[in-house]
């Protein structure tokens, strides 16, 4: 039988380090700090990029090799799909691809996306700014979406960016992170009809192709998985779109809505990152599993590797050249830093680390709890905010919003009674 | 796949391109203090940043800090004229007073007891070359930027900050 292979994710889309370095090599200093600095905060796995960091910041001037990286728009365009676009608007305020037609619309339209949001802005939008500094683009779009399903709708100011999100991730996009890494010549023959669809993330369009090539290859078994992988995508993506017509008020971005925008954004091996995070934390989330499978099946046909395997693994399914669902996850608990500092109930329903290079990093974990403490205190329920709020500051007690509320918590004594509870929920809320 | 003005091949659609910025003061925009005393240099600056920023005009310093006071909690930054024509204090002054660097004694009255501000300052000139940027962030500033402001460029710099926030 053979074992699933469980892809780690694939290294993200090259170093920033070189082009920072060939930014500060054509005396872009500043531009070159802010790239290093997007850097750091998206992905701390960036050891290169800190160390030039700190050595610039302490006056130094970067040693090694002279980078020979070509900076031009198509490398602007990749870090805009992947996210990163503090690096990609340095890259265009460093260098005069900055200036031309093509590259001066693109920064002037990062500038407008990732300029400051008002000090009174609600906080899911305050949390949507920051997911957008720290690479987290995608989660940014789905604050957005999501929260311009509910009532109020979006201010104007939101409204245009959630339009220029969706330009920049998902409009027509058609050369991903993912899929730039899959061979120029396609693997094999199932893998060359569905390459374009994926491309264009056309996963409709993609599962017809593969019912065309399954139905002229009557015996070939991945074709006949693929197609199934896709048409549970498929129905997958419908019952979130219907979902998120009728709970118009929910959580966002946790979970499978998180996968499923990896999906939208052609991002697959970050879905499958997103879906082994749910794995972990509930691991008879049979719904995240079958996703899981599904999204790993698609990755294989599109790679030209055999795709109708048996999916499921035994309990023991580990061998010594690579590592187990858990070695694994532990792995990447190393890499973005274990919630331990969190309590349980955020760590079990509300955070889902981020996929690499394209969320933010280790901010996650904190950051989205800070929605999900904000949504207890709307609650009512302020021992859990409390509890959360705790965390939250002894990771960030620079955050002086989070100390607030802990502190009008602490001083509360958590009132029993709904009024004083009411006036208190107003005071942690800012509600006049 | 398309060819772009540099020669470089990238496949992007064309941008939404620009729509006409909200028109309400009440639009949400993020406010930015801006003491220039130049017309024609404060609508070129408007032009370029208005479909992010709300900039609240001070033409010298008193205005300047009487804006301070009223919108101080409300600002995401302030830019500043390096020379600031017509005002008593210059924009290096002024940023000094700001970062509270400056003796109270040695402080204009209209200028003493500002509301602390923590945002960027970001100091703007016509004369980039005749000043160091080294020298505006010792004195307290985050930029030395050229006029006109470019909306890219204010922007990079408000999001370094932020980072390392």
């Amino acid at each position: 039988m053979t074992r699933p292979s469980h892809h780690a994710p694939p290294p993200a889309e090259g170093s920033v380090e070189p082009v920072a370095r060939a930014l500060l090599a054509k005396g872009a200093v500043r531009e070159g700090i802010a790239m290093l600095r997007g850097a750091v905060a998206r992905d701390r796995t960036e050891q290169g990029c800190a160390a030039l960091l700190a050595q610039i910041l302490d006056g130094g001037a970067p040693d090694g090799p002279a980078s020979t990286v070509e900076l031009d728009l198509s490398l602007v365009d990749r870090w805009i799909r992947a996210g990163r676009l503090v690096e990609a608007l340095a890259l265009l305020g460093g260098t005069a691809l900055g200036s031309r037609e093509t590259g001066r619309e693109w920064a002037n339209l990062l500038g407008e996306l990732l300029a400051p949001v008002p000090v009174d802005a609600e906080q899911t939008l305050v949390e949507m700014h920051r997911a957008l500094l720290r690479g987290g683009a995608s989660v940014a779009l789905t604050l957005l979406e999501e929260r311009a399903r509910r009532s109020p709708g979006l201010p104007a100011w939101a409204a245009r960016r959630l339009d220029l999100l969706r330009w920049m991730l998902l409009d027509n996009a058609s050369v991903a992170e993912e899929h730039a890494a899959l061979p120029d010549e396609p693997a094999s023959a199932l893998a060359a009809a569905l390459r374009d669809r994926v491309n264009q993330r056309d996963l409709s369009g993609a599962l017809e192709a593969a019912r065309a090539f399954a139905e002229a290859h009557g015996d070939d078994r991945d074709a006949a998985r693929t197609v199934e992988a896709l048409r549970a995508i498929e129905a997958e993506m419908k019952r979130l779109a219907e979902d998120a017509a009728v709970e118009t008020h929910t959580i966002p971005m946790y979970g499978h809505p998180s996968a499923m925008m990896q999906i939208r954004m052609g991002n697959l091996a970050e879905a499958c990152v997103v879906y082994r995070r749910l794995l972990e934390r509930a691991p008879d989330d049979e719904r995240a599993r079958r996703m899981l499978d599904d999204v790993e099946a698609l990755r294989r046909a599109l790679a030209g590797e055999r795709v109708a395997v048996d999916e499921r693994p035994p309990a023991d399914f580990a061998a010594d050249d690579e590592p187990t669902f858990d070695e694994h996850v532990r792995e990447e608990d190393d890499r973005w830093g274990a919630p331990d500092t969190l309590p349980e109930r955020a760590a079990v329903t509300t955070t889902v680390d981020p996929p690499r290079g394209v969320d933010f990093g280790p901010t996650a974990e904190i950051t989205q709890p800070s929605l999900a403490a904000e949504r207890l205190v709307e609650e009512g329920k302020l021992e859990e905010a409390a509890r959360i709020y705790e965390a939250l500051v002894r990771s960030e007690p620079e955050r002086r919003e989070w100390a607030r509320r802990l502190a009008l918590l602490r001083d509360s004594d958590l009132p029993e009674d709904d009024e004083r509870r009411g006036v208190l929920v107003r005071a942690i809320l800012n509600v006049k | 796949m398309s060819t772009t003005d540099d020669g470089t091949r990238v496949d992007r659609p064309p941008a939404p391109g620009w729509t006409a910025p909200p028109a309400s003061e009440a639009d949400g925009r993020a406010p930015v203090l801006y003491v220039e005393l130049d017309d024609e240099g404060f609508d070129e600056t408007t032009a370029r940043l208005r479909r992010a920023y709300k900039l609240v005009r001070a033409q010298r310093d008193r205005e300047a800090c009487a804006l301070i006071r009223e919108h101080h909690r409300e600002l995401v930054a302030v830019l500043l004229d390096v020379d600031m024509p017509g005002s008593v204090l210059d924009g290096i002054l002024l940023t000094r007073i700001l970062r509270g660097r400056v003796p109270s004694a040695a402080v204009p009255p209209f200028a003493r007891d500002l509301p602390a501000i923590d945002v960027p300052i970001v100091l703007v000139t016509e004369r980039p070359a005749s000043y160091s940027e080294h020298e505006m962030v010792r004195y307290g500033g985050d930029r030395l930027m050229p006029k006109p402001l470019e909306i890219h460029k204010l922007t990079l710099t408000l999001a370094e900050w932020h980072l390392q926030r």
